[in-house]
């Protein structure tokens, strides 16, 4: 194994290949930043450029751009409230807040040294548990994955604190559109109202366009001013205290790594639940943060950052012990290496090795140049938000809509992203949690899914559920984090009584 | 028990949501058992909580319980708390026709006419730019999303409902 | 005098015609051609157009781009409604999933298209299945056992309706096993996941795919750590030295499988047709393009054009038989 990372740290000692990543690297950060685009279509479109390559060449461009996107992600997901990319969503809930203080440079430069150390610890998980990963892929099957989603909706709707009522029916709307569409345990179309569209249920990244950019716009037109609420002329910058934060509030940046490699290696959950849970587990550890969470505090940025770049380490899990994608990215990377004429799986690991960690390498290389790109800028870029809205609104507005089309080149997707504007724009004007909405749209439908499977495998005997250790330490947690705020709440009134009977 | 002026807002987004649940329960109904039993799940217990809501923003005692009960807060409090933003239902429609305005007009002409013409004039009439800087963000939008969109990545972009399936 | 002008004109336009189409030939391609993907990236339709796209550009001269591009929706439907809608004028062509897109036209269902009435160029390659189970997990080591199995067999697939689902209700209905299916997974490689890890006893998995889980480094048995054949679906003699089908006497059987076969708009002119079809046979034939199907465990399986037309019409009527089977799998309601 030591020789085969010596061979990919080899590969790499070039001029000609750290061109290449740093060029993969760029393209991953813009396709990132831009809404709609994304890792799977920057690696899509680059594919046609890797024929004349040889396949550690193509692995290290492709690497390149895979461990950017959410870096770049995160910058439109601070100054816009625009996720770039799916996973950064969590990451608008007080990067977005910070922007609005005028502490956008703080706010990248923590989202960006969190990707990175994310990113890196991400790769580090994944080259120590090759020797297990079958297991840990194994470990989870449908009882698991019902009682994995049950566990993120209840932390995430704990999470929304005193806007908990509102929190849960934004929840229940988001599962109502999760089943919008073809549902697989039976072919059945539902709720498609005979529109073709539907049939493919409501795509998430039009939807998030529309939830976060487009409302966001609208709320500024009605609003007016800028982005940043603090006219004093403070100089935008703060990149170095972002970057120190990351390092004070380590332990938030490693629980997120934890959370991004974990969820990452569980195929078809994905990085936006990584970086959802992430950000609700930093809530509830905290319970009586300085700043409230949603209103700008710093961790709630670096968390749900250094999961969704941990992932990237993360979903290559599957990859290297089954062949199975464990993202859509991965998915196009197989496709890559399967055109060089190389089968993934099985013998990747066994006849490719030097492959494999030329991928590790430049996963790791590329998280930490694309952050220092970002660092690089993010002055200039925070500058942004103090550009007046009528210069914003449009621009922004119609390259979110061309994003949304791009994604499929389905213009309903953009009539798609259009509604959702409205549905965002009402929740931010009625003050309606948006955390809850995203997050059950998106496991919605796994929790449906798993729970008919597991009924089908068990034969309808609900014992699946309580019989199997992992399934049974998840609803534990659920449990637990049900009953943490109740518990908060209690032991802070106890305190309370205590001090009033002293004085 | 009534509902205070300033929450009718509030209470009209809620009735409206509730309609849109009841319309989705009548709908599960069509379905196979397995394919309505999450939906209809889902549907009914989404009703009580949205009553509830609606409670909350009267000035009944059952209303204060539940707001205390789900955020510790009585509905003054809440009140207190909220963004105090002023919007005017007036402004707020005016912007939801301009944005209306543009996606129907990428929906029948596309992107590219729409673009610049879109930037141009809400920097004109919304912003009160100048013709000259309009102009000129408007042609840097247009020309932003025809290098990348159309001659970077090759994607042909949306060119209105005509072209789509005549072109 | 009059009719003579006529008869003349019709003449004159006639010989202009006749002269038209093989100018018409000579110009084509003038344009880039789009090679749609009815699915979005990563998956081997995606993979195997995108291969393939660069042996068509040198075979239709080299002057024009074969430009794929992902229109993916309604499992595969949108693409090739929207193909059917286009000029036929050859700049679009796209490979189908056989027998999967003809299923929405076998049950009846609108889709916008009409697998029997595309202009077919030819077929790029085929898969046939294998039967896996579970190599440690299974309670069922060879086929003989399923055949015996007291207790119902679980198969973890694709949704009821899915070439996969139809193929195993074919398989096991002619061998007489009822098992239970788990449905809902989303595609071979998460219902593959799904026998590994014990949801299910065994699948059916295009043999392509299958190769993934077998180790290199060792021979035979040794090598299928993760999954292991115990059945193949075939009139000849097994890949795997597993039984067949055909030994089983299930003749009819080694018809299940899946076929890749370019198709363009309906009523495209003659000239053009044949000379797409032509480069389709020449870029399969590719010995560049041969060497890589082999070498990734997709083995290129050319059919020209007139072939795959016929190929198109068996495979639709052998699944119409199955029809009740399918459209009841796709009701709506109870």
């Amino acid at each position: 194994m030591f020789d085969a990372l010596l061979e990919g740290i080899v590969n790499l000692g070039s001029i000609h290949s750290l061109l290449l990543l740093a060029a993969g690297s760029c393209v991953g950060l813009l396709f990132g930043a831009i809404p709609g685009l994304g890792g799977t279509t920057a690696v899509a479109l680059l594919i046609p450029l890797t024929f004349g390559m040889e396949p550690w060449q193509a692995i290290i461009l492709m690497g390149g751009v895979m461990a950017a996107t959410s870096t770049g992600g995160s910058v439109s997901a601070i100054l816009l409230n625009t996720p770039g990319i799916a996973p950064n969503a969590a990451t608008t809930f007080d990067g977005y807040p910070l922007a609005q203080q005028g502490k956008a440079g703080m706010a990248i430069g923590a989202a960006a040294t969190a990707s990175a150390m994310g990113g890196v610890i991400g790769v580090i998980s994944l080259v120590a548990v090759i020797p297990i990963m079958k297991a840990i892929v194994l470990l989870f099957t449908p009882p698991e994955f019902f009682m994995l989603a049950i566990f993120g909706m209840c932390a995430i709707a704990v999470s929304s604190g005193d806007r908990l009522l509102q929190g849960l029916i934004t929840a229940v709307i988001g599962l109502m559109v999760g089943f919008v569409g073809y549902y697989d345990v039976t072919s059945t179309v539902r709720f498609d109202f005979g529109i073709p569209l539907l049939e493919d249920g409501v795509k998430l990244v039009p939807a998030l366009i529309g939830l976060f950019a487009i409302s966001e716009m609208i709320n500024l037109a009605v609003k007016g001013g800028s982005i940043s609420q603090d006219s004093s002329d403070v100089e935008i910058s703060g990149v170095s205290a972002g970057v120190k934060e990351v390092f004070k509030n380590w332990s938030t940046m490693l629980v997120g790594s934890g959370y991004g490699t974990f969820i990452g290696a569980v195929p078809g959950v994905g990085g936006t639940v990584a970086a959802f849970l992430s950000y609700s587990t930093q809530a509830q550890r905290d319970p009586t943060p300085e700043i409230e969470y949603g209103k700008g505090n710093i961790k709630g940025v670096i968390a749900p950052e250094s999961a969704n770049n941990a992932k990237d380490g993360g979903s290559l899990i599957p990859t290297l012990a089954f062949g199975i994608p464990g993202s859509a990215e991965t998915a196009v990377f197989l496709g890559v290496l399967i055109l060089h004429g190389i089968e993934p799986g099985q013998k990747l690991l066994e006849d490719h090795q030097d492959l494999v960690f030329t991928l590790v390498v430049a996963l790791t290389v590329s998280a930490v140049f694309a952050t220092l790109i970002v660092l690089a800028l993010a002055k200039y870029m925070a500058l942004l938000t103090r550009i007046s809205v009528h210069m914003l609104i449009p621009t922004v507005t119609v390259v979110a809509l061309v994003g949304a089309f791009a994604l499929n080149t389905e213009i309903g997707d953009v009539v798609i992203a259009f509604i959702f504007a409205f549905i965002g724009y009402f929740m931010i004007r009625f003050n309606y949690p948006r955390v809850t909405f995203t997050i059950a749209i998106v496991l919605g439908s796994i929790t449906e899914l798993s729970f008919h499977q597991s009924m089908l495998i068990a034969d309808d005997q609900m014992s699946i559920f309580f019989t199997r250790g992992l399934s049974l330490t998840l609803l534990a947690l659920t449990i637990l984090s049900l009953a943490f705020p109740t518990f908060r709440r209690k032991m802070k009134e106890r305190k309370e009584a205590k001090l009033e009977t002293e004085q | 028990m009534r509902i205070p002026e300033h929450r009718r807002p509030s209470a009209l987004y809620i009735l409206i949501v509730l309609a849109v649940v009841v319309l989705f329960i009548a709908t599960s109904y069509q379905y196979k058992l397995t394919d309505r039993m999450f939906p209809l799940m889902v549907g009914y217990f989404a009703l009580p909580l949205l009553i509830m809501d609606l409670l909350a923003l009267t000035d009944s005692k059952i209303g204060e319980k539940i707001s205390i009960f789900f955020s510790a807060k009585t509905p003054e409090k809440v009140d207190e708390d909220a963004d105090q933003t002023v919007r005017s239902l007036k402004q707020e429609l005016m912007i939801f026709v301009w944005m209306g305005t543009l996606v129907f007009g990428i929906y029948l002409i596309g992107f590219l006419p729409c673009t610049p013409v879109f930037v141009y004039c809400w920097m004109k009439y919304r912003g009160g730019y100048s013709v000259r800087q309009s102009a000129y963000l408007a042609i840097g939008t247009i020309v932003f999303v025809y290098v990348l969109f159309e001659i970077l990545l090759q994607y042909e972009l949306y060119p209105g409902i005509f072209l789509y399936w005549y072109g | 005098m009059f009719s003579k002008i006529i008869t003349g004109a019709v003449a004159l336009s006639a010989v202009a015609m006749v002269a038209a189409v093989p100018a018409q030939a000579q110009s084509f391609p003038k344009k880039n051609i789009t090679f749609l993907i009815a699915y979005g990236p990563g998956g081997g339709f995606d993979t195997i157009t995108r291969k393939l796209a660069p042996f068509l550009k040198k075979h239709l001269g080299g002057k024009v781009n074969i430009v794929p591009k992902n229109l993916p929706g309604g499992r595969g439907k949108k693409a090739a409604a929207f193909l059917a809608k286009r000029k036929a004028d050859g700049s679009h062509i796209m490979m189908f999933n056989m027998p999967g897109h003809a299923m929405p036209n076998i049950i009846g269902e609108e889709a916008g298209y009409d697998v029997r009435k595309m202009d077919w160029l030819g077929r790029v390659a085929q898969f046939r299945y294998i039967i896996v189970v579970s190599a440690k997990k299974s309670k069922y080591q060879t086929i003989q056992d399923v055949l015996k199995a007291k207790s119902q067999i679980k198969i973890p697939i694709t949704g009821p309706g899915t070439t996969g689902y139809l193929a195993s209700a074919i398989l096991w209905n002619a061998l007489g096993v009822k098992p239970k299916y788990i449905t809902g997974y989303k595609s071979s490689s998460r219902y593959s996941l799904g026998v590994i890890r014990g949801d299910g006893d065994l699948t059916i998995l295009a043999k392509g795919s299958f190769k993934k889980y077998v180790s290199s480094k060792k021979k035979k048995q040794a090598a299928f750590k993760d999954l292991k054949p115990i059945l193949e679906i075939t009139n000849g003699k097994s890949e795997f030295g597993v039984p067949t089908t055909g030994e089983m006497g299930q003749k009819d059987l080694a018809i299940l499988g899946g076929d890749r076969i370019i198709g363009t708009t309906p009523g495209t002119p003659k000239a053009i047709k044949d000379r797409l079809a032509k480069a389709v046979w020449d870029s399969v034939n590719d010995p560049e393009f041969v060497a890589w199907g082999k070498k990734v465990g997709r083995p290129v399986a050319p059919l020209n054009s007139e072939d795959a037309t016929k190929l198109v019409g068996t495979l639709y009527s052998y699944y119409i038989q199955y029809k009740d089977v399918l459209a009841a799998s796709n009701k709506k309601t109870r």
